[in-house]
């Protein structure tokens, strides 16, 4: 049985031995006194297991707690053994002392709990500080890496423009180098149909040949390179037809020039044995001898083992020496058209000078810079390019 | 020897006539206490009190006198009553200081709990909220490897 159990039995008994004598009720102090060491507050700390507190301040506090009570109902038995004796007075003056040591108890009572809420508070504080750092930290790794998926997509969005980009320009000038093409093939072609003396045979087409040429022109110049592709292959495919309906009229009018020039004819079988029927032909100027790879690219100087060629030229002019030439210079379709222009004339002059060391007169030698502007060879590859190196020379009726 | 004398007979007195809770009580053994409680009391001054303490500390002052003054009467009973209760009072303002301070550092530590943990839980949803969106940019940049043909 509890203390608190006990005296209160006790009490108990006094009061009923107090009530069969006639005895005075409690005092206020004694009365309160009385509530308060057997309340559940009291009962509360005599509960109290201190020997299982862990914390060394909390059992100090519970102990003390404890022994307030003690002293509180210490001074309610005396006060209540002076109130037997219906010492009123002396009853007060304990039960205000027994007041004061409760409330004592009771203080540190609370203490104890206000130091059992700090400590668990301290304890939780911790996990929780822990828990914001852990989650400060991954926040900002996770932030990093943010960052840094973005710079990755930042990069491949970057190279995605520029891919699209490259794509576009490739397009672009695969356009471009298409209409150059095409341009270059028809007035190679126009070339071949002048050669076959069209202007003249099949004039129409010739006509309506060069107009889209020229318009092919222009729109290349425009940068308008799809349509510049586009009407320039019907110039040439118009260029071709006019070459098609010239050779027949061609053929017999170069049977025919030959038919009543014997030197003509004979320079001509000469042409055509030394340089055979692809690079020598006749038109209207006069009997053509085309001299493709004469230079290396950017020369007027001949190349070596070309010079053979020219010796050729030079023994006709020899054999025939009151024949008059055209030295026409060439140049592939790279660098600016003024120097081009500058280097077909060195490269004219360069065979005129080689022939006049061999002995032909200078002054039966015309020259004439075409520069870039009429390729036989496509400039598309380097073949062509090597062979636009050149120099036409026309023996002139 | 009067003085001898006279506190022999207030002994004999106090032994025979007071009651049971003053017994122990004697002139000396209530001068030598009322000193202790005076170096107490002064100490306890020195800190500044909440009202509560600070009232029962007055009381303490006005108990002292009034033991003086019943210690001048020659009135040890009484004066050993009253010094009960002053003791008690010493002990109830410990009592008060030491509840005032830890239940005022409680609270204040709570407090700080309370702001920690909400500041805990904020950052826990950002961090949710943050792992989502590099999850997703993850997924993107994975997509983009994916379409060019390659591994990350």
């Amino acid at each position: 049985m509890k203390s608190s159990a006990i005296v209160r039995m006790a009490q108990f008994a006094s009061m009923l031995s107090l009530a069969a004598c006639g005895a005075p009720p409690l005092t206020d102090e004694l009365s309160m006194l009385d509530q308060n060491t057997s309340g559940m507050i009291a009962d509360s700390i005599s509960g109290t297991d201190t020997e299982a507190i862990e914390d060394q301040n909390v059992r100090e506090l519970s102990e003390q707690a404890l022994t307030m009570l003690g002293s509180a109902r210490e001074y309610f038995d005396a006060a209540y053994e002076q109130h037997r004796k219906r010492k009123r007075e002396e009853a007060s003056l304990l039960a205000r002392i027994g007041l004061i040591y409760y409330n004592a108890a009771e203080n540190f009572h609370r203490t104890a709990e206000a130091r059992v809420r700090l400590n668990a508070a301290n304890s939780d504080f911790e996990v929780q500080r822990q828990r914001r750092n852990e989650a400060q930290t991954r926040i900002a790794s996770e932030t990093e890496l943010i960052t840094l998926l973005g710079t990755i997509n930042s990069l491949f969005a970057a190279n995605e423009e520029l891919r699209r980009q490259l794509a576009s320009f490739e397009q672009e000038a695969n356009t471009v180098n298409r209409a150059l093409y095409a341009i270059q093939e028809a007035r190679r072609v126009r070339r071949e149909a002048e050669g076959v003396n069209a202007r003249r045979y099949a004039a129409s087409a010739f006509d309506t040949a060069s107009a889209s040429l020229q318009r092919a022109s222009t729109l290349y110049d425009d940068e308008a390179y799809e349509q510049a592709a586009q009407v320039a292959l019907e110039a040439l495919s118009q260029f071709q037809r006019a070459i098609d309906e010239s050779r027949p009229g061609f053929a017999s009018d170069q049977e025919r020039l030959l038919a009543n020039n014997d030197t003509a004819r004979a320079i001509f079988d000469r042409a055509i044995r030394a340089f055979g029927d692809t690079d020598a032909y006749v038109d209207n100027r006069g009997i053509v001898v085309v001299m493709p790879f004469l230079f290396a690219a950017t020369s007027a100087e001949i190349r070596p083992e070309m010079a053979v060629r020219l010796d050729e030229i030079a023994a006709l002019l020899a054999e025939f020496s009151r024949q008059r030439v055209s030295v026409e210079g060439h140049t592939r379709d790279e660098g600016s058209t003024a120097d081009n222009a500058t280097l077909a004339q060195q490269r004219a002059d360069a065979v005129r000078s080689y022939l006049a060391n061999a002995d032909i007169r200078g002054t039966r030698i015309d020259v004439l810079a075409m520069g870039e502007d009429v390729p036989r060879y496509s400039n598309e590859t380097e073949e062509g390019r090597a062979n636009n190196d050149r120099v036409e020379i026309i023996f002139l009726f | 020897m009067i003085r001898l004398l006279q506190g022999l007979l207030l002994l004999m007195a106090l032994s025979a006539a007071a009651p049971v809770w003053a017994r122990e009580y004697t002139l000396t053994s209530i001068r030598t206490r009322m000193e202790d409680l005076n170096v107490q009391m002064a100490e306890m001054e020195t800190h500044d009190f909440a009202d509560e303490a600070a009232g029962e500390l007055a009381q303490c002052r006005l108990e002292v006198g009034e033991i003086q003054g019943m210690l001048a009467r020659n009135e040890v009973g009484e004066a050993a009553i009253v010094l009960q209760r002053l003791e008690a009072r010493m002990f109830l303002i410990q009592s008060v200081l030491e509840r005032a301070t830890f239940e005022d550092l409680a609270t204040e530590r709570e407090t700080e709990l309370f702001e920690i943990q909400s500041a805990a839980d904020q950052l826990q949803i950002d961090l949710t909220s943050t792992e989502q969106r590099r999850r997703q940019m993850q997924d993107q940049v994975q997509t983009i490897v994916d379409s060019m043909g390659g591994t990350p």
